[in-house]
């Protein structure tokens, strides 16, 4: 039934002299949210981040180990970036819509990846904005700026204008971080409704958020992945001593 | 460096609360079947009576139990522990019931002379009472060697109880005049076996408890 | 708890002092020039051409190589001051290139501009053999506004937030898509002022101008011819006040004063206008 979209094979990853990830192995499912959990700076965001090598952007970093997206090794020399990054989209912890309209926003991606056709764009904008339940909320003030919107609105535009270009994996750094429990809300609704076409891997500081949304959870400590399964097992009955602290609170 | 410090002392007091509900079953069984030997009615009375105490520690940890999930989100052990107190709770209400049964056939059978010397029934409420007590300690404790041990005494229970079965059987059979009597006696020797069936699934529900995983005791 | 309360109070009333000894400075200045030099500005003073002896002459010629030569030195450093600037805050790495561009600039925004003057001169009037030419002259200025440009634009470059870049190049942008279609967008109000500053302290400009764009002009109004002398309002009124032998040449050098005022004043508002209502339309504030 559930097939691997994201294999990670032995990932070590420096920061300079720092290993930040030791030896991660990890299998992602297709279709499934896998919600990455961990206190801070043990490596999940670092770790979401090699997904779609965004840690490139970063001075110093040295990644060895596999990550087969769909089989082929994503830090193989002769792989695009750009490509990789179309079909692995990022979500962030702050809502960053570009200062520009909702409408431009949305259209960015496609924009940049070549399509220029008018009638084109506003479909894809519209069909965007409608799978981020988002469009009955600005059909009204498309051409407005981005920035004069809630976050939690603003944080679905990000979605919405990452969904544009037509990603397969979806990676969400503490989407709902910097909003209120509400707009929380909205985007795990969201983010539920958008696991049937996506696979998503979701890095939360909330442990109810990791609970309430996803179907695998995977525990991060110092840089190790300490246990990963199914979330209702990690949530009732962890197997690690570490995991159990954590979720429990008595982390010392 | 602790953390959750009022968290813990919540989940102790639950405990205590779960211990307190559980002396107070045990002192239900052990005087139920006291008052049936003794054929005493204010002792079967005050079983009766002391049922509501019961029923009302029971409501009130249920309370402590949704507070305590409404509030401290509880997870893995955590909520675990809260999830069997919640489950042991409605184990103990039950044997309160049973022994408020006990006490009722002791109220009815006043004023006649017992068919036979109650010696088995005293030695299963002896045994039922211990269980309870090891139950609960073994869940205040997490204690899964003396969970398990629980099987153990269960199957005496189980066995003295047929035994009480086959005697009655006889007397019935010899005397038809005694079947009214039989039958209370069987039910009084039935209800002890629930009690301690109610004993062991306390007592697999720590073993869940400790391990996370799930085990039968009773079979 | 009142010896605070009378501290944050004074504070209070020192700063706001301080800021109204600003503005009194100012507005002190802009009456005084204006009081003496409006008289003068007749339409017949700013089209007809300067006269070297007699009374009557105008500073036509003068104001339009003031726009003339900031035009070009604009057209020459704004490509490389931009180009520069945009290197420093996206493409550079910390190494000693880096450093020493970085340096470059630093130093060159601190060289006095009769430094620069004396350089263009000797560059472009005698090394090349240019004489005193507009051509000249604009080259010398861009000189002057490049470090600043620079500075301008990698700081605004900077003030960016980087999840602008991450948001983009997680989309699949490259990086020059990201930058010309998210980053220049997003600083453009901020570009504008720096240019805008630049271009103000370029209108003022006199040393540089008199060793390189000369003290005359050419006898044909409105004249593009990069190769001809070209005195712009600045240098007029240092010349008009130094060396003239006009009889009203104190009026002149009042209403040169005040027309040179007028000009950053309308020019700082002709870019700084559009430029907010840009940066409104970004951000969405109403």
């Amino acid at each position: 039934m559930t097939s691997t979209k994201i294999s990670v094979q032995s990932l070590n990853l420096y920061y300079k002299d720092f290993q930040a990830l030791k030896n991660v192995n990890l299998e992602v499912e297709e279709n499934q949210v896998t919600a990455l959990i961990g206190p801070s700076g043990c490596g999940k965001s670092t770790f979401l981040r090699t997904l779609n090598r965004m840690n490139d952007l970063i001075e110093g970093v040295r990644v060895d180990g596999v990550i087969l997206l769909d089989g082929r090794d994503i830090y193989r020399p002769d792989v695009d970036v750009v490509n990789l990054r179309k079909k692995v989209g990022m979500v962030f912890q702050r809502p960053n819509p570009f200062p520009m309209s909702v409408y431009d926003n949305v259209a960015y991606g496609p924009r940049i990846h070549g399509e220029k056709n008018k009638r084109k764009l506003d479909e894809i904008v519209e069909k965007s904005l409608r799978a981020a339940v988002l469009w009955d909320e600005v059909q009204d003030r498309l051409y407005k700026s981005a920035l004069g919107l809630s976050g939690g609105q603003q944080q679905r535009v990000c979605i919405a204008r990452l969904l544009a270009v037509e990603p397969e994996v979806l990676l969400m750094d503490e989407p709902t971080s910097a909003l209120d429990p509400l707009a929380t809300l909205r985007i795990e609704e969201l983010i539920q409704v958008l696991r049937n076409d996506y696979t998503i891997v979701i890095v939360t500081h909330n442990m109810q958020q990791a609970a309430r949304v996803s179907g695998v959870t995977a525990f991060f400590l110092n840089g190790d992945l300490i246990e990963y399964g199914n979330t209702d097992v990690i949530f009732t009955r962890p197997a690690d001593q570490r995991t159990e602290d954590y979720i429990t609170g008595r982390f010392g | 460096m602790k953390t959750r410090t009022t968290f813990d002392q919540t989940l102790s007091e639950l405990k205590q609360e779960i211990l307190r509900m559980g002396f107070h079953v045990e002192e239900a069984i052990y005087r139920a079947v006291e008052s049936m030997a003794k054929q005493d009615v204010n002792m079967a009375q005050s079983v009766i009576d002391g049922d509501v105490l019961i029923d009302n520690l029971e409501l009130e940890i249920e309370d402590l139990c949704m507070k305590l999930i409404a509030t401290q989100q509880p997870m893995a052990k955590d909520l675990r522990r809260i999830a069997v107190g919640l489950k042991i709770i409605t184990d103990l209400e039950r044997m309160a019931d049973y022994s408020c049964g006990i006490a009722k056939i002791t109220k009815r059978l006043v004023g006649q002379p017992l068919i036979k010397p109650l010696i088995d029934i005293p030695r299963m409420a002896q045994l039922a009472q211990k269980m309870v007590k090891e139950s609960l300690d073994a869940y205040v404790r997490e204690d899964v060697g003396l969970a398990a041990n629980l099987a153990t005494d269960d199957k005496q229970v189980d066995s003295l109880h047929s035994q009480v079965f086959r005697e009655l059987l006889v007397l019935m059979m010899e005397n038809p005049k005694t079947i009214n009597q039989a039958t209370s006696l069987l039910f009084a020797s039935r209800y002890l076996e629930r009690i301690a069936d109610h004993a062991t699934n306390i007592g697999e529900r720590v073993i869940y408890l400790v391990t996370g995983k799930r085990e039968v005791l009773n079979d | 708890m009142n010896n605070r309360r009378f501290g944050d109070r004074l504070a209070t009333g020192l700063f706001w002092l301080a800021g109204a000894v600003i503005l009194g400075i100012l507005l002190f200045y802009l009456i005084f020039i204006f009081w003496k030099g409006i008289n003068v500005l007749t339409p017949h003073f700013l089209l007809s051409p300067p006269k070297e002896v007699a009374a009557g002459g105008g500073v036509g010629p003068e104001l339009f190589n003031t726009f003339y030569i900031l035009f070009l030195s604009l057209l020459f450093s704004l490509p490389v001051g931009l180009g520069a600037g945009i290197y420093l805050a996206e493409y550079a790495r910390s190494n000693r290139l880096t450093y020493i561009v970085r340096l470059s600039t630093e130093s060159l925004a601190t060289v006095p501009s009769i430094v620069l003057g004396l350089f263009g001169m000797i560059i472009f009037v005698n090394a090349i053999g240019l004489g005193f030419t507009i051509l000249g002259g604009a080259a010398t200025l861009a000189l002057l506004n490049l470090p600043v440009l620079v500075r301008v634009t990698e700081e605004t470059l900077r003030a960016v937030p980087f999840s602008y870049r991450e948001a983009s190049l997680a989309l699949g942008a490259t990086q020059w898509q990201t930058i010309r279609r998210v980053i220049l967008p997003a600083c453009f109000p901020g570009l504008i002022t720096g240019v805008t500053l630049v271009a103000g302290r370029a209108l003022g400009e006199s040393a540089i101008l008199i060793f390189t764009a000369g003290l005359s002009v050419s006898r044909h109004a409105f004249d593009f011819n990069l190769f001809v002398p070209g005195e712009t309002l600045a240098v007029h009124l240092w010349y008009v006040n130094a060396e003239a032998l006009a009889p009203d040449k104190d009026a002149i050098a009042a209403g040169t004063s005040a027309l040179l005022v007028l000009v950053v004043l309308i020019f700082n508002l002709a870019i700084g206008l559009p430029s907010r209502l840009l940066q409104r339309r970004l951000t969405g504030n109403k």
